[in-house]
Formats: C-alpha cells, sequence, structure tokens
C-alpha cells in the first residue's frame, strides 16, 4: 500500500480547513474548520512517522497533539463565549478592538 | 488492489467528503457532526497505518470529548448569523493552491515509499514516563487549566 492514499487524504483536509478558515466570519465556524486543519496535519504527522521508520515517536508526539487539540478547544470556547458577552455577536469583522 | 489499499481510499474519501459538508453546512451544528465523521474516518486511516492504540484514543478523547463538546457549545450558544462560505473562484483556486503546495512537499519527501499496516507495539506508558514526562506535564497543566477557565466562566456568568 502507497502512502499517497495518506497523504493525498491529509492534504485535501488541510486544503478544506484552510478554505473554511479563510471564508468564514463566524468564531465557532473558524474554530470548526481549524480543527478539519488539525485532523488534517495529524494525518500526516503519523504518516511520515510511519514512513521515515520512527513510529513510536510519531505517535508519542500524535498523543499529545490530541492532549493539546483538547485543551486548545476550550480556550477558544471560552473566547467565543466571553466575544458574545462583550460584542453581542461572534462575527470576527466586528471585533476591531480588545476594548471590554 | 490490496483490500487493506480499498479501506484506505474508502477512508480518505469518507473524511474528504465529511470536511466539504463541514465546510459546506448551513447549520453549525451539522459542521460539527461532520467533524466527528473526519474524526472517525481518521481513526480509521490509523488502524491502517498501524497505529491501533492511537485510533482507540482519537475516538475516545478527540471524538468523545472535543467534538461532544464542541457540539454541546454550538447547540446551547445563542442563535447568530453563522453564514457559510461561498465558493468563488479566489478561494477554490486558494485552497486549490493550499492542496497541491503541501502534496507536492508531502509526496516529493515521502511519496514513493510502501506503508504496511503492521502494528506498532512501542509502550507509550515507559517512553511517557522516563524520557516524555516535561511534555506531559505540560499537556496536564493545559487540561487542568481549561477545567479552571470553564469554572471562572460560570462564576462569572453568575456574577452578572
Amino acid at each position: 500500500m502507497e502512502a499517497v492514499v495518506f497523504l493525498a487524504t491529509a492534504a485535501g483536509l488541510i486544503a478544506v480547513g484552510a478554505f473554511g478558515i479563510a471564508g468564514s466570519r463566524n468564531l465557532v465556524r473558524i474554530l470548526i474548520s481549524l480543527e478539519v486543519m488539525f485532523n488534517g496535519a495529524l494525518l500526516a504527522l503519523l504518516t511520515a512517522a510511519r514512513v521515515a521508520g520512527t513510529p513510536g515517536y510519531g505517535g508519542l508526539l500524535a498523543l499529545f497533539s490530541i492532549g493539546m487539540a483538547a485543551a486548545e478547544v476550550g480556550v477558544a470556547v471560552a473566547i467565543a463565549i466571553l466575544a458574545f458577552r462583550v460584542f453581542g455577536d461572534v462575527d470576527v469583522e466586528k471585533m476591531s478592538s480588545l476594548k471590554g | 488492489m490490496f483490500p487493506s489499499e480499498g479501506l484506505a481510499i474508502l477512508a480518505g474519501a469518507t473524511a474528504l467528503a465529511a470536511a466539504v459538508a463541514v465546510v459546506r453546512a448551513r447549520q453549525l451544528v451539522y459542521a460539527t457532526l461532520g467533524l466527528g465523521v473526519i474524526g472517525i474516518a481518521n481513526s480509521a486511516l490509523f488502524m491502517l497505518l498501524g497505529y491501533q492504540f492511537l485510533a482507540l484514543f482519537n475516538i475516545a478523547v478527540y471524538v468523545g470529548a472535543v467534538v461532544t463538546f464542541l457540539l454541546f457549545t454550538v447547540i446551547l450558544f445563542p442563535k447568530v448569523p453563522a453564514p457559510r462560505p461561498e465558493v468563488t473562484m479566489l478561494s477554490a483556486g486558494a485552497a486549490a493552491a493550499v492542496f497541491t503546495l503541501i502534496f507536492a512537499t508531502l509526496y516529493a519527501i515521502y511519496g514513493s515509499a510502501e506503508v504496511t499496516p503492521s502494528p506498532v507495539f512501542e509502550k507509550y506508558a515507559s517512553m511517557i514516563a522516563s524520557d516524555y514526562w516535561v511534555p506531559f506535564i505540560i499537556v496536564t497543566v493545559a487540561l487542568v487549566a481549561t477545567i479552571i477557565e470553564a469554572f471562572a466562566l460560570i462564576v462569572k456568568y453568575e456574577e452578572v
């Protein structure tokens, strides 16, 4: 089995996630698109570790990455909640200042 | 074509279709559910790469906790407009350029290699305890900070 299937899937996920981030104005939708990119990057990492002959270290790095992604989602959701309280909306176009 | 290669193509196509559904969904709830499908398809790809433990860990932690947390957030969040990104020539071209750049780079380095779905038997627990305990502590502190931040949000909401 060639690695091209995994690499194409990873590159596709990153591209679709980037499209979602660039075209969205809603903070929660941007966060979800960011998670799509994260999945693509994780798949690329594990494929590269497998091909390079260091699967153990790649798997360990992926474990820590998933844990940090969970913490990052918590922080991002908290920012979205606080932004809604301050600005009354989660449209990033309206968040032009840090007042509040 | 070997069965594992067919499964890899199927899982990859599922992940990409779910990713497009996530970005183009009208409702954020369906976008979050699509993220769960991506997580499960990714876990299938992890299995085919030989990372059985990581696949189950991904389902339990990422799909079971992170995506569920996002789903509850989207459900309980006040209804605000969430227009989906429009597909224009510029945006589609930029996405195609990102895909071409990343795929070409990855393929140049790893594309010609063969991947055998042999399981990875590394002992993660002993590796973490012996060599990688500092990153483990950092991840633990980050997760604890997230819990504390959630409590802080609740307290602030009650004060208001």
